[in-house]
This record gives C-alpha cells, structure tokens and sequence, in this order.
C-alpha cells in the first residue's frame, strides 16, 4: 500500500519557537489515528503543514505522493478549530458550495445529517448557535469522500452528547479505505475509535504506535500511558 | 456510547467476548444475521475497523460465518455454542476457584458455601 | 474552478453592493422628483417654498450617498478578500482545491466588475438627476465627435493613453488594495490597521512621485513668454500631458504587477491565519 501521508525532517518554527522539529512520519490508509499531545506541542501546525495553510522551513511532505496542493487539496476534508463559513450563506448555499469545489461531496448524505438535526437548508449561518454551526461543518467535511481526513481538536469544549454525536458521525462515515488524523488532548474521550496514535511533544514525535500493543505491552489505557509520558 | 469498555485492554478482545456473550446467552439466536460492522461499531462506540477485527477474530473461531453477499450469520451449529458456553462458564469457574483458594477455601468448602449461599439467595 | 469561484464571490458580493445601488438609485430618482415638482430647475412658475428646501435636500443627500457609494465600493472589495482569505473563513477558502492564482483572479475580477459598475452607477445618478432630453441629444451627437478624436493625428495618441489608463485604473486599483491587506496580514494584530497603514504609504509614494513628475515637465512652462506662439504653447500642453500619461500607465502597470505578485507570494508563503 502507498503511504496517503510521508514526511521527512519537517520543520517549521515561528520566529525562534519550533514548532515543529523534523518529524520523519509515515501513515498507511485505512485507519483512524489519534494525534495526541498537550497544547502547543505542534498538533495544529502539523496540521496545516498538510492543508498546505504554512508552508515549511524544511523538509518534505507528501500526501498520497503529492506535495501540498491543488492535488492534495482535493482529497483532504479539513475540519479547522474555526468556524469557517461564510455567515451570510443559507446551509443551502454551503452545501452548494461545497458541491461545487469538492468532486467526492456527497450531498444527499448532507442532507440526511442536517435533516436528523433538524436544521433547515434555509437558515442563515449566522443565525445558528455556536455548537450547531461546528456541528454543521463537521456534517460537510464528513460528507466528502475524502482519502485524508484532518479533524483538529474536534471536541474540545463541547458537551458529552454533542461529544458523542461527534464521534458518532465520525464513526458513520468513515470509509474504511480512508484515514482519519484527528489531533486532541481529550484522550480519554477518544481512544475507543482510535487505530493508532502519535504522541507528540515539543514538535517531536515521542511515539507512533498502534493503541492495542501499548494496552497489551504496558497494560495501561492510551489515557493512562500518556499521562505517564508525559508527566510533568 | 453504550458498551462499557475497558481502555486498558484491547478494545476487539473486549467485543469478541461481549459478542460471544450475546450468542451464548440467546440474545443472538443460531442463524440470526448479524449487523453490519458499521451498525455495530456505531453502537458500540468503536472504529469500524476494530469490530472489523473482532468479526474476522469470531469467525476464526466459528461462531459466526460469512455469506458472499448477504452478510454475516451466527452459527446454526448449536453443538458448538453450547461448548463456548460451557468454555466460557469454565473460565468464569476457574477465575473464581483461583480467587476463593487465595482466600484459603479448599473445594470441598466451596461447594459448601455456594450451596449455602444459593439457599439463603432462594429464600 | 475560475468559473465557480467567480460565481461565488460575485453572489457573496452582490447582495449588499446591489443594495447600496439601488438605494443611491432611489435618492437620484427622489432629488428629480422633487426638483421637477418645486420647479427648481428653473421651470416657469415657482413652487412652494418647502418643496424646494426638501429637493434641494434630497439633491445634497443623493451626492453625498454618490459620494459614499464610491468610498463603500472600494472599501467593501478590500473587505471582501481580507474577510475570506485572511479571517476564519480562510481556512476554507485556502483550503480549497484551487490555486492562489485563481482566488486572486476570480476575487480581483469580480472587484474590477463592481468599480465598473459604480462608474456607470455615478453616471446613470446623474443623469437622473438632471438630464433632459436636451442634453441626452448632445451628448448622443457628441460621441462620432469623440471617436473622431482618436484619429485626430494631434491628440489622438494622447485619447489612446487616456482611454488606456482609464481601463487600467480599476485593476490596479483592486491589487493595489490587494496587496495591502495581504501585507496587513503579516502582522500578528491590527491586521486591518497594517492594511490602512500601508495603503497609505503607497499613496504617499504615488503623490510624490506624481508630483516630482509634473514638476519636472513643466519645467519649460517657466520659459513662455510674448514670443511663444500658440502652436507652441499648445504642443508643450500636449507634452506635458503625454508623458504625464505614461507616467501614469507605466506606474499603474508596475503596481499591479507588483499588486499580484506581492498577494501570491504572501497568500502563498506567508499566510498568517489566527
């Protein structure tokens, strides 16, 4: 299998803070990998290395073969921290939108999702709350049927049910041929469905490994582990 | 998310034995089809690739078969579930038997007191 | 995907623009309606008093919001790229599969289109305002005259520049105002400030050099005295209009490329998303 996500001695650093120091990773498809590490270690700016929004101080990336770029772009479904939608769309026009630009959005899918919510096609952005407008992006870049999925810190801050509606929907669409990055410090909340994780510290990679040896070779939880790695 | 898991162990293994639980039990009747990897994860609250695991680790072992097409069964081999169920009773035994003889009961007191204890759980 | 994001951004764009015009619109028809029913455009009989006060009220409201309508323009086509590539909703619009080349062109286009439009709106204004059939017909009769300029073997070269500097305008305008924003991006706060900022410095800039440009060609002005002929004086005009021309053009030229450039490169390299 080709690797959907290479990179080589990446680096990049704002002014003098690195934020990420050469990190050599390699992720195989068609899985679920938790990128686990405690704020500022660098989960955001690995992240945006690869949706191409920071360009790199050194290094190579490549996603699906591709360095960043039209390419790349058309098959990573990014799920930002930020709410990015245009305000003053009706739902109805993002989906338009998102149909348009996005070859794998399946917008019947969409549909479903927003309808199960009860969120009419014809409410303004603006006019959502907070929690549903991140709801609603996660139903957008869900419903794209995307080869790499990038979910920065999808549930931080949310209540237990958005929570597990979150991971519920993740868990729905995912495509078993795809790979989920999603990047959290709530590990606990999250390691059921993770495949793999990557402990990340000081924008260094501690650890790549798939979560059933660590509970097998240490007996712990991944929660438990990493609290024990990263002990202050 | 509905199942209770244990994080520090395997998650498949953990589903493995609930769902061995399910056949055992009648909750899964002989020849019931069972849900889709997805309905299941989606209900267990675990990646679809994990209860992928699971199944393929339930069918090495028997209890569940694949149809090319339509999905997949529980066993109708009844013969077999009923040796599961007599295996998983055994452990559950022996778990116990370790646990009372670590507390100084011999086999003979233990029946004793599983007899009485019955007693006293009728009344 | 030029075609779609074009598409978009001239509908994310024209609700409130279109809103704006209409209402510019409504004032110029409401300043003619006034005025023609007060008889202060100097019709026969003279109208009521208030009634003239009200038109000529409506006729200072309606240039002002002209006026404001021009400003807006500009400002919201700044707005509109700073807001969806350098806001939250860049992390979309980055991030969708299309080249920085393409949202440049797409957004600067649309940007070029509505300049395009307020010029015709200034115009239709005030032609509402105080047309008459009269002055339509002159100015109908008037435009062979106008072409005719452009071959007269005296100023026809100078119409050409005029008319090439008037097409450029807009554009340069938009990158200009681009690049601005691109660079107010670079700071970590104030981002809006930076772009105000450096606007302004290349206005700055821009005066000087214009500035420094006329003062130097009309140097030999200085020299006119009774033995000038008018022919003379008349072709030293020209001149000083010819190269102020090209001036203009070439410097508006090189700020749009430098416009586009300097956008690319920083869209590229240096976004700076919060």
């Amino acid at each position: 299998m080709n690797a959907i996500l290479e990179c080589k001695g990446l680096s990049k650093s704002y002014g003098r803070f690195q934020a990420l120091d050469h990190v050599d990773l390699t992720l195989e498809p068609g899985k679920i990998i938790g990128l686990l590490g405690p704020n500022g270690s660098g989960k955001t700016t690995f992240i945006k290395l690869i949706n191409q929004l920071l360009v790199p101080d050194e290094g190579t990336l490549l996603i699906d073969g591709n360095a960043p770029g039209v390419e790349s772009k058309s098959i990573i479904s990014y799920l930002p921290e930020k709410t990015y939608l245009d305000e003053n769309q009706k739902i109805a026009e993002t989906l338009d939108f998102f149909a348009d630009f996005y070859d794998d959005f399946d917008r019947s899918r969409a549909v479903q999702m927003l309808e199960k919510l009860n969120i009419s096609p014809e409410a303004r952005i603006k006019t959502l709350s907070k929690g549903t407008k991140e709801k609603v992006q996660l139903i957008l870049v869900m419903s794209r049927k995307a080869k790499l999925y990038c979910l920065d810190e999808p549930i931080a801050g949310v209540d237990p049910a958005a929570r597990d509606y979150i991971l519920n929907t993740i868990i729905n669409n995912y495509d078993e041929n795809a790979t989920i990055l999603i990047s959290t410090h709530l590990i606990a909340d999250i390691e059921n469905i993770l495949d793999e994780v990557i402990f990340i510290q000081n924008g260094r990679i501690r650890l790549y490994s798939d979560v059933d040896s660590i509970r097998v070779n240490k007996r712990m939880s991944i929660d438990g582990y990493f609290r024990e790695v990263f002990r202050c | 998310m509905s199942w209770v898991l244990d994080s520090g162990r395997p998650i498949y293994l953990q589903i493995v034995e609930r769902l061995e639980l399910s056949i055992v039990s009648g909750q899964f009747k002989p020849g019931d089809k069972v849900p889709s990897v997805r309905e299941l994860a989606v209900e267990a609250g675990v990646n679809p690739n994990t209860m992928q695991k699971a199944m393929v680790e339930l069918e090495r072992q028997g209890l569940v078969h694949s149809e090319r097409t339509s999905g997949r069964f529980i066993t109708e081999d009844e013969a077999m579930i009923t040796q599961v169920r007599e295996e998983l009773a055994k452990k559950q035994i022996q778990e116990f038997m370790e646990r009372m003889n670590k507390m100084g009961f011999d086999g003979e007191e233990i029946v004793t007191l599983l007899q009485k204890t019955m007693r006293e759980g009728k009344k | 995907m030029l075609k779609k994001l074009f598409k978009y951004e001239w509908k994310a764009s024209s609700r409130l623009l279109l809103a704006v015009y209409g209402i510019v619109i409504l004032f110029s028809i409401l300043s003619r309606i006034f005025m023609e029913v007060s008889g202060i455009n100097g019709s026969e009989e003279a109208g009521l008093p208030i009634l003239e006060t009200i038109a000529a009220l409506f006729l200072m409201l309606s240039v002002v919001m002209l006026c404001c309508s021009v400003v807006f323009t500009w400002v919201f086509i700044a707005y509109r790229f700073y807001k969806s590539v350098f806001t939250e909703q860049g992390y979309l619009t980055n991030t969708l599969p299309v080249t920085q080349q393409q949202i440049i062109v797409a957004k600067g286009l649309v940007g070029v289109i509505w300049q395009i439009v307020n010029l015709l709106l200034v115009m239709i204004s005030f032609f509402i305002i105080a047309a008459t059939p009269k002055d339509l017909g002159m100015i109908f009769r008037a435009i062979p005259d106008l072409f005719k300029l452009f071959v007269n073997p005296d100023i026809g070269l100078t119409m050409w520049m005029i008319l090439a500097a008037v097409i450029l305008s807009p554009f340069t305008m938009v990158m200009e105002m681009y690049m601005c924003v691109a660079i107010g991006n670079l700071l970590n706060g104030h981002k809006v400030l930076g772009a105000v900022g450096t606007y302004a410095g290349i206005y700055a800039v821009q005066q000087i050099i214009a500035i420094i440009v006329m003062a130097a060609t009309s140097m030999r002005f200085v020299s006119v005295d009774y033995n000038t002929t008018s022919e003379q004086a008349q072709g030293w005009v020209l001149n000083f209009v010819n190269i102020n021309l090209v001036m203009g053009i070439v410097l508006g030229a090189i700020l749009l490329v430098v416009g586009y450039l300097v956008t690319k490169h920083i869209m590229t390299k240096k976004l700076n998303l919060q």
